[in-house]
């Protein structure tokens, strides 16, 4: 049971990143449309600066379970690293619930703002008066798997198991 | 509660997070949700949602991907091997020559790349078999790659310019012009204090290899010409008002990927890895962002902002001892944290003062700027060290610190030196408005 919640974290997981990364893309390809228009043809599309914003937000939200799994957060070890291993294991444990908490609150807070772009039918400010609710969906949705991830992350390490990706050997390989 | 009670409280809080391990986003996000539910209780956690939405939506924080993606091409290509190589026949008369040619690397890396880690791991690859195979001191090769790293973010483009000005809302184009000078004086003053080191000790590099012919200098010169379109368009399309960074960024990305495929250099798992490091990072230096927000909100809400300001203009400090006060705060905030996690934390507090004692926020962004670029250089966590210890496995943290600590020192002149001659930072943006 628990090994099939965590495999299906890491799926989504890798899913979402390849999504991410289609993104990237997308958004490289978009602001180039746009120099390239104004330049070459004396055009604007009017909305590059508008997506590429969105674009970011979900490739940062997508991205977000990814960067949890390949430990990519930046913190401060010289203390932690010293302690002995069950204090450390029990540093990380509390810190991976600490970070839960966090992004359910985000979450909650984020399940609101999409609520009040929904009720509102508030529109963005630009030209394309993009109804601000779809853009803003990623923020709950990103928080969810980030949930999820934090969730797998506890319970792999109250159990003391290892990742699905560790024990294929494939964590960071390429990072 | 009062806002001394809330700074002390939010202080413990933060620092026994981060002693435990916690990641810095994470600590910065729980003590921000803390304090705001200390302060307003519930009702103020909507507003969260709205910094999470502001914060995340910024067009001047999409220049970020474009421009770590571009340094990730650049490093998985051969484009950092053929600019080092050229570089180094163009500078093999200067005294110190390949580790000049470090030097002038990282700066032109720097130029198209927004990352000190990043400059010092692509260059430190590239040069550190090279340079112990010709016989050079370690000594002098680590700091060159350490101490040139660090200009990674003083010479624009620059991730941390890119927060600081969608944090305070400085204009982005003016933090990347008021760098550009003090980029190239550190750049400078490495090469000066490497050439006084070489004539001193002549033995820490092998000696001069022959002369190179016309030939040689034609072909070097075509090696080092990619990366200098790639600066032309960057630099020059933003200081010439032709394009905002993030298009900058996103045309130098463009150009990286087709100059990258023209010499068959770019595989499509080595553009996945790219972008699987691009959508990484962004999402580390967001999270610290987003965070690094709400803990803000709450440091205003608290009213210890406001407070500080005030009972640190009250405290009579002249600016000069309080520029020294904030450079010996960053220096020690810096052996511990990263430069976007340092400045997050700081600037709700100190930025409403330094603008209340008239001091230029451009220009403190370069001050900022410096003071993370030593934070990269400072032990036990500067990421800088760790970058080229990782290419350098046979040596220690220590080795690799020892050697870094003049280039440290040289920045904190620079510091300095800012802070007496602030034109050097702002001359050029008054230009730049007046052209």
């Amino acid at each position: 049971m628990i090994d099939t919640f965590g495999r299906a974290v890491e799926r989504l997981v890798d899913g979402l990143t390849a999504v991410a990364g289609v993104l990237v893309v997308l958004m490289l390809g978009l602001v180039n449309v746009e120099v390239g228009g104004r330049y070459l043809f004396g055009t604007s599309t009017l909305v590059a600066d508008e997506y590429a914003a969105y674009l970011f937000v979900w490739v940062t939200l997508l991205g977000a379970a990814y960067t949890l799994r390949e430990e990519r957060h930046l913190r401060v070890g010289a203390a932690v690293d010293r302690l002995p291993a069950p204090v450390r294991r029990a540093a990380a444990l509390g810190a991976a619930v600490l970070g839960l908490a966090v992004s359910a609150v985000a979450l909650y807070a984020t399940l609101i703002v999409v609520g009040t772009s929904w009720r509102m039918r508030t529109v963005s400010i630009q030209p394309s008066a993009t109804p601000l609710v779809w853009p803003q969906l990623v923020l709950p949705f990103g928080f969810s798997v980030l949930c999820l991830a934090y969730l797998d992350e506890i319970v792999r390490r109250a159990t003391g198991r290892r990742s699905v990706s560790e024990t294929a050997g494939t964590s960071g390989l390429d990072l | 509660m009062t806002w001394d009670t809330a700074f002390w409280i939010y202080t413990a809080g933060l620092v026994g997070l981060l002693l435990a391990g916690v990641p810095i986003g994470t600590a910065m996000g729980a003590i921000g949700i803390l304090g705001i539910t200390m302060n307003g209780g519930l009702r103020l956690w909507p507003s969260l949602g709205d910094i999470v939405w502001n914060t995340a939506n910024s067009f001047t924080l999409t220049a970020l991907p474009l421009f770590v993606l571009m340094g990730e091409i650049i490093l998985r290509s051969g484009m950092s091997r053929r600019l080092y190589t050229g570089l180094s026949v163009l500078l093999n008369a200067v005294p110190g020559r390949l580790a000049q040619s470090n030097i002038v690397a990282c700066a032109v890396f720097s130029a198209i790349s927004g990352s000190s880690t990043a400059t010092a791991l692509t260059i430190g690859t590239v040069a550190l078999p090279e340079m112990r195979a010709r016989g050079y001191c370690d000594e002098l090769t680590l700091g060159t790659l350490t101490g040139g790293g660090a200009l990674g973010n003083l010479i624009p483009p620059s991730i941390f310019m890119l927060v600081y000005g969608a944090v305070v809302q400085e204009s982005v184009i003016d933090l990347f012009v008021a760098s550009l000078v003090p980029g190239v004086l550190a750049t400078l003053m490495f090469m000066a204090y490497v050439a006084v080191r070489v004539a001193v000790a002549p033995e820490l590099v092998p000696p001069r290899a022959p002369r190179h012919t016309w030939g040689q200098i034609a072909v070097a010169i075509g090696q080092c010409a990619p990366t200098l379109l790639l600066i032309v368009s960057v630099i020059g399309g933003m200081y010439f008002g032709v394009m905002t960074p993030t298009e900058a960024a996103a045309v130098g990305c463009g150009l990286t990927v087709v100059m990258a495929a023209a010499h068959r250099e770019l595989s499509w798992a080595g553009l996945y890895g790219a972008l699987k490091t691009t959508i990484a990072v962004s999402g580390v230096v967001m999270f610290i962002i987003i965070n690094g927000q709400i803990l803000g909100f709450a440091v205003v809400h608290a009213g210890i902002a406001r407070e500080m300001a005030r009972n640190l203009l009250d405290a009579g400090l002249g600016p000069f001892a309080f520029f020294t006060a904030l450079f010996i705060l960053y220096l020690v905030l810096g052996t511990f944290l990263d430069g976007v996690s340092m400045m997050l934390l700081t600037v709700p507090v100190i930025y409403p003062t330094l603008k209340a004692m008239g001091f230029d926020g451009v220009w403190f962004g370069v001050i900022l700027v410096i003071q993370s670029e030593l934070a990269q250089l400072s032990p036990p966590i500067g990421l800088n060290l760790f970058a080229v210890q990782s290419v350098a496995r046979d040596v220690t943290m220590a080795e690799v610190a020892w050697a870094s600590l003049p280039y440290a020192v040289m920045l904190s002149v620079l510091s300095f030196l800012l802070y007496w001659f602030p034109e050097l930072a702002l001359a050029p943006v008054a230009a730049m408005r007046g052209r």
